[in-house]
């Protein structure tokens, strides 16, 4: 009876209308700020993460016309220091609640664009409920990025992940309601600017917009038969009948010649790249010309050449620690290890880039599992990478088959190898205990639930051939 | 912050009489350093006089650090006045960084209380070995004293150094660093270090798992039926 009591009243809560959920959530990221503050002033352990205390001091650097790379540390882009500015003049907690807006302007932008991908897919099934389906899901989504907690705290302690989950979301959703391509390229190219992780959705992005990307999969064959010359409309008929012995044909090898066809570009992939060139070329001349080197350096070189020895989540921390500034084989040091270390990776993403990307239907989970496997396979792993995966998870709900008994025993896996982690780095880190090698045995678990959980999602994932059986 | 002074006026200069205990407190690469300052005797009307100024220098190895960051949140929450000098990139490895200085500022005052200061210190990263544990050391910190009037001469000055008269660093002022009671040396840190035999085997499963988990995430999509069906 109590059970159902509490039932109804988280469905009552659920259901309330949008604006209502904007206002709660925004009043209860407005309590964590005023927390945050008042936490500060009393205790040694600061709430606000360590990153805002960085883009403050660049943004003062700023107002008083310095570069903002004179805050060491600091390896974001200037804009950062600009939209912080206020913080200088007006309050210091001007950015968190400019995070806190734009966390809400991305729960609304996810909320756009999954109702659109549902009702596209409605209408492409001819499904008449698809208004209803759209705003179920929409809704559904947009909860699940407002009341997460770790959104929650990412954007209420400072930190400007939000904002890249922004201008993510944002080319993603101009390019899924055809905008302009050059304009969903300038888009781009600012994002990669903002945060450098972007570029790996270059290659999805440039891939959906091919001439062969394709709907569903009866599609996929159809581009296929026009990539070999073949003449497609009087053969349909016949390539459906064939269609399921095809299949097996696609399943036996990954990489296929014809594949190559659809890297040569048309005018709209052209204009996609223009639009990613010149505003990742404007950005990064002005900023060139107003900081020199140390701006090329602080926010793109050192990204590329970090090495991080200090333990961390990731698979490679203690691989890194024991070879840094060790003369090992100098084969097995300067090819091998670099090579097997970022080959899956770069394989993994080639091929989701690909595959997923050329599938109209599955661009937002293209770049969703980009990410993980991205973050997984990084050299270096922190709780923050993780947000960058929040904030594409909600676009994908409505794809992915999980009862919530899956979600639950996922969510627990997780947890469970986040935690055991935990325990090793803390007996290293606060208690001078030597337990690399235990923290690193927990590095590999964390990396098989990971990869166990992404193989998961994608074995769950409804693709476009079928409608999906799950009852709303 | 309260220092305890005491004079012992011979004919050329004064005698301060100070006592320092340190005790490090917290394991691992966090740990915090706490002074006990004592005065063994006190005459208010000469320290009042006096308008001398003491401060704690640390001379920091590159084996470790003090957080700039964290020395401003604890100027911003006045636990502590201190700056530090020279350049502190927190990133590096031990045989990589440079050493710095902490001036630290005791206020004066008459009160005759012990004062308590309480500095926090971070081990860096060492080079990996054969497992076990690298040394720190943590140099015995330095008393230093500047009188604005030039009448006071004060005792036991083992040098004279030229630092940073108070929290802005482009001022400095000549310090004479005294010696004081201590029962208490360099100290000998550990920090955990990683251990070269883990390496065949890290190196083996780390790249070897990451292949794995590759093959096994390109099977799992080439064959899902959902994709495929």
């Amino acid at each position: 009876m109590k059970k159902n009591m509490h039932q109804t009243l988280l469905y009552k809560f659920i259901n309330r209308n949008t604006i209502t959920h904007l206002i709660c959530a925004s009043i209860i990221r407005l309590c964590l700020v005023l927390y945050g503050i008042l936490h500060d002033q009393s205790s040694d352990v600061q709430y606000t993460d360590i990153d805002y205390k960085v883009f403050t001091d660049a943004a003062r650097h700023v107002v008083e016309n310095n570069s903002p790379f004179n805050r060491k540390t600091f390896r974001y882009s200037p804009l950062i220091a600009y939209f912080l500015t206020p913080n200088i003049y007006l309050h210091p907690a001007f950015g968190k609640i400019f995070f806190c807006t734009v966390d809400i302007l991305v729960a609304c932008l996810i909320r756009k664009l999954v109702q659109h991908n549902v009702s596209e897919w409605c209408q492409y099934q001819s499904n008449k409920a698809g208004e209803e389906k759209a705003f179920f899901w929409g809704h559904r989504a947009m909860l699940l990025w407002l009341y997460n907690p770790m959104t929650l705290a990412i954007s209420t302690r400072g930190n400007s992940d939000s904002l890249a989950c922004f201008l993510v979301i944002s080319t993603a959703y101009c390019l899924q309601t055809k905008s302009n391509p050059f304009a969903v390229g300038l888009l781009h190219g600012f994002s990669v600017h903002f945060r450098l992780y972007p570029v790996i959705y270059s290659l999805t992005y440039y891939m959906y917009l091919s001439e062969f990307s394709y709907y569903i999969k009866v599609d996929h064959q159809v581009a296929r038969t026009i990539v070999s010359g073949k003449n497609l409309k009087n053969k349909q008929k016949h390539l459906l009948k064939k269609y399921s012995n095809q299949i097996e044909k696609t399943k036996t090898s990954i990489f296929r010649r014809e594949n190559l066809w659809y890297i040569i570009p048309n005018i709209n992939q052209l204009r996609f790249v223009f639009g990613s060139a010149v505003s990742l070329a404007v950005l990064t001349g002005l900023f060139y010309w107003l900081y020199g080197y140390q701006f090329l350096y602080e926010s793109l070189i050192y990204h590329f050449m970090r090495v991080d020895f200090k333990h961390n989540f990731s698979l490679y921390f203690y691989l890194q620690y024991l070879a840094a500034w060790i003369k090992f084989d100098y084969w097995a040091i300067t090819i091998w290890q670099p090579l097997l270390m970022n080959l899956p990776s770069l394989i993994l993403m080639l091929f989701l880039s690909i595959y997923f990307g050329l599938n109209r239907y599955c661009l937002n989970f293209a770049i969703l599992s980009e990410t993980v496997v991205f973050v997984i396979y990084n050299k270096v792993v922190t709780s923050q990478y993780f947000v960058w995966i929040m904030g594409l998870l909600p676009l994908c709900i409505w794809q992915i088959k999980f009862s919530p008994r899956m979600v639950v025993v996922f969510s627990v896996i997780w947890l469970i190898a986040q935690g055991a982690w935990l325990l090793p780095a803390y007996l290293l880190e606060f208690q001078g205990e030597n337990t690399y090698l235990y923290i690193w045995i927990q590095s590999v678990s964390l990396f098989c639930a990971h990869v166990g959980i992404l193989g998961r999602l994608v074995k769950n994932f409804i693709t476009t051939m079928h409608e999906s059986k799950r009852t709303d | 912050m309260i220092v305890l002074i005491t004079y012992v006026q011979t004919k050329d200069c004064t005698d301060l009489n100070i006592a320092i205990y340190q005790k490090i407190e917290r394991l691992g690469f966090h740990r915090e350093i706490n002074w006990l300052i004592e005065p063994h005797y006190i005459d208010y009307e000469l320290w009042d006089e006096s308008s001398c100024q003491l401060a704690l220098m640390l001379d920091v190895l590159p084996e470790m650090y003090v957080d700039p960051d964290q020395i401003d949140d604890l100027r911003r929450l006045r636990k502590l006045n201190a700056i530090i000098n020279g350049d502190v990139n927190i990133e590096l490895p031990a045989h990589q960084a440079l050493k710095h200085k902490v001036y630290i500022y005791l206020n004066h005052s008459n009160s005759n209380d012990k004062l308590i200061v309480t500095l926090p210190i971070h081990l860096r990263y060492q080079k990996s070995h054969f497992g076990g544990f690298g040394k720190a050391y943590l140099n015995k910190v330095n008393l230093l004293v500047t009188c604005i009037k030039s009448t006071y001469n004060i005792c036991n000055t083992v040098t004279t150094i030229i630092g940073p008269k108070n929290l802005n660093e482009m001022e400095t002022a000549p310090w004479s660093n005294i010696s004081y009671i201590s029962d208490f040396d360099v100290v000998e840190l550990l920090v955990p270090i990683g251990d070269l035999n883990h390496y065949p085997l890290v190196a083996i499963v780390t790249c070897v798992l990451g292949c794995v988990g590759c093959i096994y995430l390109l099977s799992i999509i080439t064959n899902n039926k959902h994709l495929n069906n």
